[in-house]
């Protein structure tokens, strides 16, 4: 009966310590011997992190993934070939920091670099039928823009909403071209302006975000929907718009 | 023991049991397969090693004229194909002294009742030839030599290429030439033959275009590996048999034979391809003709190829696109920093630019990572 229950108790150990989580067999092994768990504590619960600990890090740069719909040619003779299609256009950009003054805005200067492509049905010459190829129009639209950033409203009065805008220059590469054939290739150049509305993430979860910050010296976390306008120079392929883009973005 | 003891008990061990089982199918559930036929296991990496039973090894190397693809697990059947080139190559070693084992001996096993390298093979009463049949090798491939490997041809005879199915190979090394004898030093190839050709493909369908016609169709049910596409650009407008088809070809015939390794008649383009698909496209600028008839042939894992397909004919016109549309409207886009390169270009613009960008992108990567490593370091 003894060595029954010694047997049992002994597979319950076993399979009660081989089923914890990795992790915290890990962090169990950082803290040295005979000393309080203070670390793993923290790491649990980001609001136990002990106050002299500073979690702000620097904040230098802000990354942004975007994406929304994108239309072409929608009021031209020529524009038919897509008019069903709305890209999308999805993009990255990438700001720095120039200039801040915390809790209230931040100054950017950066870039971005984006990719769209239509494509639509080429059609026969001689009788004007719809063929089987495609005809397609890709675009790689870079972008340099300043811009101003204000997260007053998060930081002072707990009100998740920022507001940002940026305006600039785009570089627009595009090529289109039918079936294998490229037919054209070019840089349409001109003016962008975007005006963006953000929701804070870290007014949400405030504990997470400043482990975020110790974990990756990611500051500060954030949804945001913009509008873009493109005003290409009239030498260029006419490819702008005002459009909508939703996206994630960090500063870190 | 306790009622409740016990229950306690048996919940630990199933937990325990499935815990056990987990971690097994995550690391290594598919390490090991059987050859068929053979009830023995092997490494998958044992690339083309086919050890199948005996202390004698044996390695599939040749089937015909071709190499024998690799991976061999699962192994591929051997096809018609090999048949009709009539032999298969094998490499056995780990043979025993040739001084005291000098015969060497290829039997088929006919009955899964008898192993041939059983005395069994081939005795009396039991008709001759039931159990086990002997497959013919030539003289000097039945006189072993003190060799660390040896390579010989094996004729694919009628008894190992009258049907499909499973099949296996002796290859005993003998003291002597006598059928009754059992081997002591033996090997086993296991293969399947297979062959029987799978169906056509169904629904071949081409398409109107000058540089990207497509043709598709529809794949039948079997397991496949192999796709050909045959066009005929010398292909007749209109049916030849005055039906309503757009074209037909007297180079491609629907349902007659195909043989992978005829040449193609003159004008007819063939490409194979080895990841199944059920559409491809082709460029018909330099075909100098308004349709060609196209075919698909659809080839089963040992290589058997269906018969030809159903035509479908490709059209082949001029066609206008964007850009075409944009100029005819008085588009205006023109060179500088509004630019267009008009005409046909060989590279497009995204790879350019993303030869630009990407790194900018990597540079930024591995200053966030370093970042991270000296804040985790403080």
């Amino acid at each position: 009966m003894n060595f029954a229950r010694i047997a049992c108790l002994a597979l319950a150990v076993f399979c009660v310590t081989s089923t914890l989580p990795l992790t915290a067999a890990v962090r169990a092994d950082e803290v040295p011997k005979g000393t309080t768990n203070n670390q793993g504590l923290s790491e649990l619960d980001p609001h136990y992190i002990p106050a002299t600990r500073a979690f702000r890090s620097p904040e230098r740069f802000l990354v942004e993934f975007r994406g929304g719909p994108y239309s072409v040619f929608s009021k031209k003779a020529y524009g038919n070939y897509f008019s069903d299609d709305s890209g999308p256009l999805l993009s990255l950009h990438l700001d720095a920091i120039a200039y801040r003054i915390p809790d209230m805005l931040y100054v950017t200067g950066g870039f971005s670099f984006g990719w769209m492509k239509f494509s639509g049905d080429a059609i026969v010459r001689d009788t004007g039928e719809t063929s089987t190829e495609e005809t397609t129009l890709t675009v790689l639209p870079m972008m340099v823009t300043a811009g101003i950033r204000l997260d007053v409203l998060p930081r002072r009065l707990s009100v998740p909403l920022i507001f940002a805008a940026r305006a600039g220059l785009e570089f627009a590469r595009w090529d289109t071209g039918t079936g294998a054939r490229t037919d054209a290739t070019g840089w349409a150049v001109g003016p962008v302006f975007s005006a963006q509305l953000a929701l804070d993430l870290d007014s949400f979860e405030s504990g997470g975000a400043r482990a975020l910050d110790e974990e990756w010296g990611i500051n500060h976390t954030y949804l945001f929907a913009e509008m873009l306008s493109f005003f290409p120079v009239s030498k260029s392929l006419d490819i702008g718009t005002t459009t909508w883009l939703l996206g994630l973005g960090f500063i870190f | 023991m306790t009622r409740k003891s016990v229950s306690l008990s048996v919940f630990l061990v199933a937990a325990w049991a499935t815990q056990v089982a987990a971690q097994t199918a995550g690391v290594g559930g598919s390490t090991t397969s059987t050859l068929a036929g053979t009830g023995s296991t092997t490494p998958t990496s044992s690339g083309s090693s086919t050890t199948g039973g005996g202390n004698v090894q044996v390695q599939l190397n040749k089937v015909g004229n071709r190499d024998y693809p690799t991976p061999l697990n699962p192994m591929l059947p051997v096809g018609k194909q090999a048949c009709d080139e009539g032999t298969i190559t094998v490499t056995l070693s780990n043979l025993p002294n040739a001084a005291q084992f000098p015969y060497l001996e290829v039997w088929l096993q006919t009955s899964m009742s008898v192993e041939c390298n059983s005395g069994k093979r081939n005795t009396a009463p039991i008709t001759e030839n039931t159990r086990c049949v002997k497959v013919p090798i030539s003289s000097d491939d039945e006189q072993l030599k003190n060799k660390s490997y040896y390579t010989i041809t094996v004729p694919l005879s009628d008894a190992v290429c009258g049907s499909s199915g499973n099949k296996t190979l002796y290859f005993l090394a003998m003291a002597s030439q006598n059928n009754n004898d059992d081997a002591l030093y033996y090997g086993k190839l296991s293969f399947k033959l297979d062959l029987d050709p799978p169906n056509a493909p169904t629904n071949v369908t081409g398409g109107t275009g000058e540089t990207e016609i497509e043709l598709s169709w529809d794949l039948p049910p079997t397991v496949l590996q192999y796709v050909w596409t045959l066009v005929d650009t010398t292909a007749v407008v209109g049916d030849l048999d005055g039906g309503t088809a757009e074209c037909s070809s007297t180079k491609l015939i629907p349902g007659t034979h195909f043989d992978p390794a005829d040449i193609p008649p003159e004008g007819v383009i063939r490409s194979k391809k080895t990841t199944l698909r059920s559409q491809e496209v082709f460029n018909g600028e330099g075909w100098g003709t308004e349709y060609a008839a196209a075919v698909v042939v659809a080839g089963d894992q040992a290589g058997n190829p269906s018969v030809l397909s159903e035509i479908g004919c490709l059209h082949v016109v001029k066609t206008s696109g964007f850009w075409d549309r944009y100029q005819e409207n008085g588009g205006t886009a023109d060179s500088g920093w509004g630019c267009s390169v008009s005409g046909p270009q060989g590279s497009h613009g995204s790879r350019r630019a993303a030869q630009t960008v990407l790194p900018a992108v990597f540079i930024l990567g591995v200053w966030a990572a370093r970042r991270r490593l000296r804040r985790r370091a403080r």
